[in-house]
């Protein structure tokens, strides 16, 4: 086009004026485009170079070499301002800041190493703990205002659970079903740490945002989301700090306000709350952050200070701080109150914005002065030694010293600006030995960073003291937060009960004992209650006792904690009492009955049910809410053992018969091998036979029976019988097994899972207490009455039971062979044998009608397994 | 029998100091789980006057079972039978272990301020109190004076 309309313009046989006249015109214009174009190529470049600068500062910080990097951010800086363009944003900071503060902040392994250490040098670091001991809200650090307290028996101010409406739908209704709590979060993460060793604090963070929960193992709530306040905490608070209380509500309501932009209104209540309590620092915070709202940052820094010196250790207030010093345009201080905060909350995230803010304000200051400075000295030097080196026109030479293009393959400007590149040549010879001093990487310790600041050899040129100033901050800003990593951290308020604040009152009495509450467990309604009277409840009844709220989805969970709260409380107000109830408690557990004077057997506890045999299983399906209790306590106090007995009579519906009997004299004592708890609080237990026992005495406790038993074992065999006795062993044994082998497949089946197989004979059967066990397997499996087992039960000698056992299989066979017409043998099996097992299976007398019946319990196990 | 439970004795303790207007209760010397109790019948009822007995047995597993009450006094009333029966919720399935002898008697007073005919236990007098309202309370107050007031 160009060459065309040159031609035009200069072809002589076209040289008429008028299209000489387009010709210029036209090449006037084209002129005009190449410039636009070359200045929008021009403008690419730059662009373009900076974007690479900027990444190459990112790739740094992430090494970790902290000041190549800031030096790179400032000739950033200072080129745009140069080349008059639009300096980037302090956005383009938050790699840098990050990088910077990460590096501030103790990795998690080293927190909880610190925590380690502290731990192992005091005896009992959570007694002496003021955090362990104060009862404020674990959140905002105050007085509990509206204390929910959650399933895992941490307790909160609710609106500190950050439940109100947020505006986003979605999200609160994901916050509504999982509250969570903050110190749960916060050991676990400390396990987690000191568990892997090394963890990178970034890692155990989600990006920038708090929200660094895994969705599924939160403490979970009730369905419809939060839990209701807890009375009694609520209560206690009121009685205990009145003004607190009123203080943090005041403060509440202020953030509430807040949220909804009413700024003016929140100070209001910000300034009731500081007058309700003056030495909160988080009250003092809360009001600066309004002021700071309301544009008088003086007066918000007035309030961070004197939160400050209240609480110097206070991550949130240095951070309130830093926000007073940046808006008061005191970026240098505010630097390093921010860096001090990141520190204080070993969060390095929190304050990365406003860290980055404020970074960039200080680099475009920096810049700003040093050219100033530069211009001045430019304009001396100029004086004296104009014209003899041209690169000294340029003021913002410098500036480019610290560049490595070649390192990271960027060829700046593409040799648009010669001067340029001569100068970065130049100066790689400067900063290559730099470079290798420094490319250790990100966990060296910023000491050793700082080494690359030692002055170099042979340099006799003017040194780069261009982002001295910025390193030199940098370096203060780590000395600084190095002093803060050593202290340990106290909460802002140490609320404790006053001395011999509650139990004179009963505040602390479980209303359903009306003792000391033990173990204080909060309903996800907010009622608070012995964690025993809690479980004795909901055996009875799934609802509440105070509000009568269902309690099946928490039962269901069966996540009870206790609570927090109510615990510390009780240890304070009333620790010897206290005391009394946990030893009060494991007595109760223990002892099935107070101890008589005129005790003389054991005490038992009894379940009355049927008769059971030593070394038999039993499988027991619990449901009656008196059993929950009785077997709940045998397994808490690790007896695991109780006894059984058979029914004899159902007891009728008088209160007044209490002394007749119930059930057999004789049982056996069980142990309790495995239980399965059921979502409703059933359980099915797996048990099996003990010692026998006689019932000398019968009680009763909490609703299920007791009784004072002598346990009976076999009478010792005697040398004159043991001869006849081992005869009538060997046979009955054999008549057994025979008879055992011709139990049908499918009933066989049935028995082996409930009773196992048919146990082999033990060598020392003789001496056994109980005599051989399979005599028992038998019996348990035989058809016999419930008479007939009490008195087998009952039975001392083994003969007798020997000839039991030979009489009932006798008659069995007898009563089959009766109607049988021994019609078809044909096997080589006696005809005895064959008859039996035709019988079973035509008429499921004997053995099928006891199998059927001993089963018939394991299979109400399994209906209700399904 | 084991040691009577804290709870019981709270409970006896509070209502010998603190007696609930109109309703005494008094533990049984032998059985400290057995209680007397004397309860007045409510002004402006048609038992108004009446020194009503009646007797309250605490279960062993009281209180995650109800107390188990009966009138001795014979009573003219839909909810109470000729045993001495009372049809009360609270008694049966809407018992709750929060509640106590001074509320169950407090309950049964108000049972006697107010008849509830439409959940009788008595058909008869329900029945009679349902079509002829003011022939039922004549015969309440009969009953009361003939029954309630001899002593």
């Amino acid at each position: 086009m160009t060459d065309v309309a040159n031609e035009k313009a200069f072809n002589p046989r076209n040289n008429t004026f008028s299209s000489f006249g387009t010709a210029m015109e036209m090449a006037r214009a084209r002129r005009k485009q190449q410039q636009q174009q070359r200045a929008q190529t021009q403008q690419l470049r730059k662009q373009r170079y900076l974007d690479d600068m900027y990444g190459y500062a990112d790739q740094l910080s992430r090494a970790g070499r902290l000041h190549e990097a800031l030096a790179l951010y400032q000739h950033c800086v200072e080129y745009c301002a140069q080349q008059g363009i639009q300096p980037p944003s302090a956005e383009r900071l938050r790699h840098f800041a990050g990088a910077l503060l990460e590096d501030l902040v103790p990795s998690m392994a080293e927190a909880a190493e610190a925590a380690h250490e502290r731990c192992a040098a005091g005896s009992d670091p959570r007694r002496n703990d003021p955090v362990w001991a104060s009862l404020a809200c674990p959140s905002c650090e105050t007085a509990l205002y509206h204390p929910v307290t959650l399933d895992c028996g941490h307790t909160y101010c609710k609106p500190c659970l950050r439940l109100e409406d947020s505006g986003n739908e979605q999200q609160d209704r994901r916050r509504r079903r999982k509250p969570r709590c903050k110190l749960c979060i916060e050991s676990r993460r400390t396990t987690t740490a000191s568990a892997y060793g090394v963890v990178g604090a970034g890692a155990v963070f989600d990006d920038d945002d708090y929200d660094y929960v895994d969705d599924d193992d939160v403490s979970s709530s009730n369905s419809n989301g939060c839990n209701e306040i807890n009375v009694l905490v609520q209560r206690l608070a009121e009685k205990w700090w009145p003004r607190e209380v009123e203080a943090s509500q005041a403060r509440h309501e202020g953030d509430a306000l807040l949220k909804k932009g009413h700024i003016q209104q929140a100070f209001e209540r910000y300034d009731l709350a500081v007058q309700l309590a003056p030495n909160s620092p988080v009250c003092l915070c809360s009001r600066a952050h309004a002021l700071l709202l309301l544009n008088r940052p003086q007066a918000a820094l007035d309030d961070t200070d004197r939160a400050l010196r209240l609480r110097p250790d206070w991550g949130k207030g240095q951070y309130e701080r830093g926000l007073a010093l940046s808006a008061l345009r005191r970026y240098d201080e505010a630097l390093v109150v921010l860096g001090a905060s990141a520190v204080l909350d070993k969060n390095p995230y929190r304050a990365r914005n406003e860290f980055s803010r404020v970074l960039h304000r200080v680099i475009l200051d920096n810049a700003i002065e040093r050219q100033r400075a530069r211009a001045a000295k430019h304009l001396q030097r100029v004086k004296s030694v104009f014209g003899r080196d041209r690169s000294l026109y340029d003021p913002y030479r410098r500036s480019s010293l610290h560049l490595q293009p070649h390192r990271i393959g960027i060829d700046p400007l593409n040799h648009h600006r010669h001067r340029h590149h001569r100068d970065i040549d130049a100066s790689l010879d400067d900063q290559t030995s730099d470079c290798e001093d420094n490319n250790s990487g990100g966990e060296d310790d910023f000491q050793q960073q700082n080494d690359y600041r030692r002055p170099l050899v042979t340099q006799t040129q003017a040194k780069p003291q261009d982002n001295m100033k910025l390193c030199s901050m940098v370096d203060r800003l780590s000395r600084e937060t190095e002093k803060l990593k050593r202290l340990e951290s106290s909460p802002s308020e140490i609320l404790l009960p006053p001395p011999n604040g509650g139990s004179a009152g009963g505040d602390l009495d479980c209303i359903l004992c009306c003792r000391l509450l033990w173990m204080p467990v909060t309903t996800p309604c907010g009622h608070t209650y012995c964690w025993t009277c809690l479980d004795r409840c909901l055996d009875y009844s799934s609802a509440c006792p105070l509000c009568m709220t269902s309690l099946a989805d928490y039962l269901a969970n069966s996540q009870k904690s206790v609570t927090d709260f109510v615990e510390k409380a009780l240890l304070c107000v009333a620790p010897q009492e206290y005391a009394a109830r946990s030893a009060a408690q494991r007595q109760d557990l223990v002892q099935p009955l107070p101890p008589a004077l005129t005790q003389v057997g054991e005490q038992v506890a009894v379940f009355v049910c049927t008769t059971a045999f030593p070394c038999t299983a039993c499988p027991l399906f619990v449901y009656e809410p008196r059993y929950r209790l009785m077997v709940r306590r045998c397994l808490e106090s690790g007896v695991r053992q109780f006894g059984i007995a058979a029914c004899l009579q159902q007891r009728p519906d008088g209160y007044l018969d209490l002394d007749a009997r119930r059930y057999a004299e004789f049982g056996t004592m069980l142990e309790i091998k495995d239980r399965v708890l059921l979502k409703d609080g059933c359980s099915i237990l797996s048990t099996v036979g003990m010692k026998r026992f006689r019932v000398l005495r019968g009680g009763e406790r909490d609703g299920y029976d007791t009784a004072e038993v002598e346990f009976i074992s076999d009478v010792p065999i005697s040398q004159e019988q043991m001869h006849s006795v081992t005869e009538l062993h060997k046979r009955v044994r054999a008549k057994s097994s025979r008879w055992w082998a011709t139990v049908p497949y499918c009933q066989r089946s049935e028995i082996r899972p409930v009773f196992g197989e048919f146990p082999d004979v033990e060598a020392d059967w003789q001496r056994l207490p109980d005599g051989p066990s399979w005599t028992w397997w038998l019996l348990a499996i035989l058809p016999l009455g419930p008479q007939l087992q009490i008195g087998i039960l009952a039975t001392t000698s083994l003969e007798k039971r020997l000839r039991a056992i030979e009489k009932t299989i006798d008659h069995m066979e007898q009563r089959w062979n009766l109607p049988s017409d021994l019609e078809d043998s044909d096997g080589d099996a006696a005809k005895q044998q064959e008859n039996n097992s035709q019988d079973d299976r035509d008429d499921g007398s004997g053995v099928c009608r006891g199998n059927h019946c001993m089963i018939r319990r394991s299979r109400h196990v399994d209906d209700h397994q399904r | 029998m084991a040691a009577l439970p804290r709870r019981i004795i709270k409970e006896t303790q509070r209502l010998m100091q603190e007696p609930v207007p109109g309703i005494s209760a008094v533990p049984d010397e032998t059985n400290a789980r057995y209680f007397h109790v004397i309860v007045t019948g409510p002004e402006d009822s048609p038992f108004e006057g009446g020194l009503f007995k009646l007797e309250l047995f605490l279960p062993e597993d009281y209180p995650m079972s109800a107390p188990k009450v009966r009138f001795i006094t014979k009573i003219y009333h839909p909810n109470i039978d000729r045993l001495g029966r009372i049809c009360l919720d609270i008694l049966k399935d809407k018992w709750s272990p929060a509640l106590q002898i001074r509320t169950v008697l407090l309950s049964i007073q108000a049972l006697l301020s107010a008849p509830n005919p439409d959940d009788p236990l008595a058909n008869d007098v329900a029945e009679l109190w349902k079509i002829n309202e003011s022939e039922a309370i004549r015969n309440a107050k009969e009953w009361t004076r003939r029954y309630a007031m001899d002593n």
